[in-house]
């Protein structure tokens, strides 16, 4: 196998390993949270996946800046890539953030700006995918898919300005005197995010890697024609 | 031909279009009283005040009678390749987003204007007052600056006039809750300074997505 | 998947050259990026001496563009077509630029009918009075006779002789072999996206060179 292939297949085994070490701190050796109880543990996971998919869109919009301003095939690759991987860790953000307000609240939504900010994202991305699924030149499906996430993005701040100033009811786990966890919860939650973010790479390489494939694909079978 | 010269040019064509077919303003019209009789009935069975849900009420007929209108403009540049038309032209291209944006903002103008005294009717709320009217606009440049970028990109592709709202509705979600929210306010007597902040997050909007989609409308042009 | 591929091509004043090949050779995006409604992701075009970016406004001014596109608003009258595009290029006495322009395509009475009322053929007499409005020096068509019916054919044949006539350069992409022969001085022939072939147009006869077409066509593709 090719050195590329060896790394993306340590880099998944990695994730695994990371991974196992996130559930164990975060089921396990994380203690059991005063107010909440166990239901607290949902934090360990929706916060680094509310980053990670955060994260991912940030990726989606600097390779759409890259595509407009270089060209070329692999920006667009990327910020494809990204986009999609963002709108699954966008789904799991919305899902365990409904669970948390289930078990919580015994309510399945509440209007909080970071959750329903994330839903406006999502929705914003849902877009991008069901563009990207309507055009058939490659050429003007990356402009516009750029056109969009650049678009998108920039809209994350001013929706969650707007909604902040409309509601609120998050926990708040981070204020500004400080991070009110325990430095045993902390560690937890820094193994979790830490595993979600290899988890997150690997996922990035591996999507973009079977982009490639396709269109080499692609391009064998134009050629037999 | 001068950048101004050139965006009248082309916003007087959009005009004269609109004067003989009077097919935007048609079709914003009605659809906007369709949206607000459909929300007065959904609304009436429930909620105590109607007045209560009126900002909320207006602004989406505004913003989905936005969307057809920024659709039949965008549709008719694509008819017979208009806008590649305007493209071979010596003229400088923003200014065909900017006459673009602007003919679209008068039209969605021209609709509300109609929209208000027949909402004013049927919400029995009186929407017929000066101070509203910098929500108007502070509200419709934002739809009209960002709906003319995505409805030029919604054409060219297969899904076409369904992809407009799917586009543009998640990306106005501030705008929306801003310009609802400031609408409110100034029903409920609290004076353009009491909506300062409201405003404040339309002026910001505006600024951002203006200029934005300013610069990525080229983009959207080219080939 | 490239549309072209090591296309290298040069123009003189006053050259005719009709471009010939199949479907999908790249005859549309060649003519795309010469109109300035493409860019290349590779190479240069110059016009007249100038690097055309898709940005450069002046270039315009020297190239009018046919298509099978007309480029007309089906609501404005052919008149009000006119005179938006000779107020877009500048063109002083728009007005009476534009009917006489609408004279020598012969609808000068249908001046005020709306461009949606007129038969395919008008429509294109009026997208070739639209192209040469402002005397462009560069002329590229794009399939321009597709469609026509002879009236219109008529007309674009004089407008191309007089073009010709008057020094102009032309370019045409066509798969009619027989009308694009007719005036051209040079002949090319795109395939697959390269340039297969390239000569003058002189003695040619269109038995000869369809059995060239031919060859270069189906000997040429990969």
């Amino acid at each position: 196998m090719k050195t590329r292939e060896w790394a993306g297949l340590a880099l998944t085994g990695l994730s695994a390993l990371a991974m196992m070490a996130a559930i164990y701190a975060a089921l396990v050796y994380a203690p059991t949270e005063r107010v909440m109880g166990a239901l607290q543990r949902i934090f360990y996971f929706h916060v680094p996946v509310a980053v990670v998919a955060f994260l991912s869109f940030g990726v989606s919009f600097v390779a759409s800046i890259g595509y407009l301003a270089r060209g070329g095939r692999r920006w667009d690759q990327v910020a494809y890539a990204a986009a999609e991987i963002g709108e699954v860790f966008a789904s799991l953000v919305i899902l365990t953030g409904m669970m948390w307000a289930r078990a919580a609240w015994n309510t399945w939504w509440t209007w909080d700006p970071r959750l329903t900010t994330t839903l406006v994202l999502w929705l914003i991305y849902a877009g991008y995918l069901i563009l990207r699924g309507s055009v058939e030149d490659e050429i003007r499906r990356a402009r516009y898919s750029a056109v969009v996430a650049i678009l998108g993005f920039l809209d994350v701040p001013v929706v969650f300005m707007a909604i902040r100033w409309w509601r609120t009811i998050h926990p708040v786990v981070f204020d500004s005197s400080g991070v009110n966890l325990e430095p045993a919860m902390l560690s937890a939650f820094l193994i979790s995010l830490a595993a979600f973010v290899i988890l997150y790479v690997a996922l990035l390489l591996a999507r973009v890697r079977q982009e490639s494939l396709a269109d080499e694909v692609e391009f064998l079978r134009r050629r037999v024609q | 031909m001068s950048f101004l010269r050139t965006t009248w040019a082309l916003v007087a064509k959009d005009l004269a279009v609109e004067r003989r077919t009077r097919e935007s303003l048609n079709v914003m019209f009605i659809f906007s009283v369709m949206v607000v009789v459909i929300l007065n009935f959904a609304f009436e069975l429930r909620v105590e005040n109607v007045g209560q849900v009126a900002p909320g009420a207006l602004w989406v007929a505004f913003a989905f009678a936005g969307v057809l209108g920024l659709n039949r403009s965008l549709a008719r540049e694509r008819e017979n390749g208009c806008l590649e038309g305007l493209m071979l032209a010596p003229v400088d291209r923003n200014a065909i987003f900017v006459a673009k944006a602007a003919a679209n903002l008068l039209f969605m103008a021209g609709a509300e204007a109609i929209v208000l005294p027949l909402f004013t009717v049927l919400f029995g709320v009186n929407v017929l007052r000066p101070d509203l009217l910098i929500v108007l606009l502070l509200g419709t440049l934002g739809l009209a600056a960002v709906g003319t970028l995505l409805a030029a990109l919604a054409v060219h592709t297969r899904a076409r006039d369904v992809l407009l709202p799917i586009l543009l509705l998640p990306v106005s979600v501030p705008l929306l809750i801003a310009a609802a929210k400031a609408t409110g306010g100034l029903l409920d007597g609290a004076g353009l300074a009491g909506v300062a902040g409201w405003l404040q997050l339309l002026g910001v909007y505006d600024a951002v997505f203006v200029a934005v989609s300013y610069l990525l409308f080229e983009y959207v042009l080219e080939e | 998947m490239a549309a072209l591929r090591g296309v290298d091509l040069r123009l003189d004043e006053g050259d005719f050259l009709t471009l010939f090949g199949p479907n999908g050779a790249g005859k549309t995006t060649l003519i795309r990026i010469l109109a300035t409604l493409a860019r290349p992701t590779a190479g240069h075009v110059r016009i007249g001496g100038l690097e055309v970016r898709q940005g450069t406004a002046e270039v315009r001014r020297w190239i009018g563009v046919v298509s099978h596109q007309t480029f007309l608003y089906g609501d404005l009258t052919a008149e009000e077509n006119l005179l938006l595009y000779a107020r877009l290029y500048g063109l002083p006495d728009a007005r009476t630029r534009a009917a006489q322009a609408l004279q020598r395509v012969a609808l000068g009475h249908r001046a005020s009918d709306p461009v949606r009322t007129l038969s395919r053929g008008m429509q294109q007499r009026v997208a070739i009075a639209r192209a040469v409005l402002h005397g462009p020096k560069i002329l590229l068509l794009d399939e321009p006779y597709s469609g026509l019916d002879q009236h219109a054919a008529a007309s674009l044949t004089a407008t191309l002789q007089e073009m010709a006539s008057l020094g102009r350069t032309v370019l045409m992409a066509t798969h009619d072999l027989e009308q694009g022969l007719q005036l051209a001085s040079r002949v090319a022939i795109l395939s697959g996206g390269r340039l297969a072939h390239e000569g003058r147009a002189a003695g040619l006869d269109a038995a000869g060179f369809r059995r060239l077409y031919m060859d270069v066509v189906e000997g040429g593709a990969a």
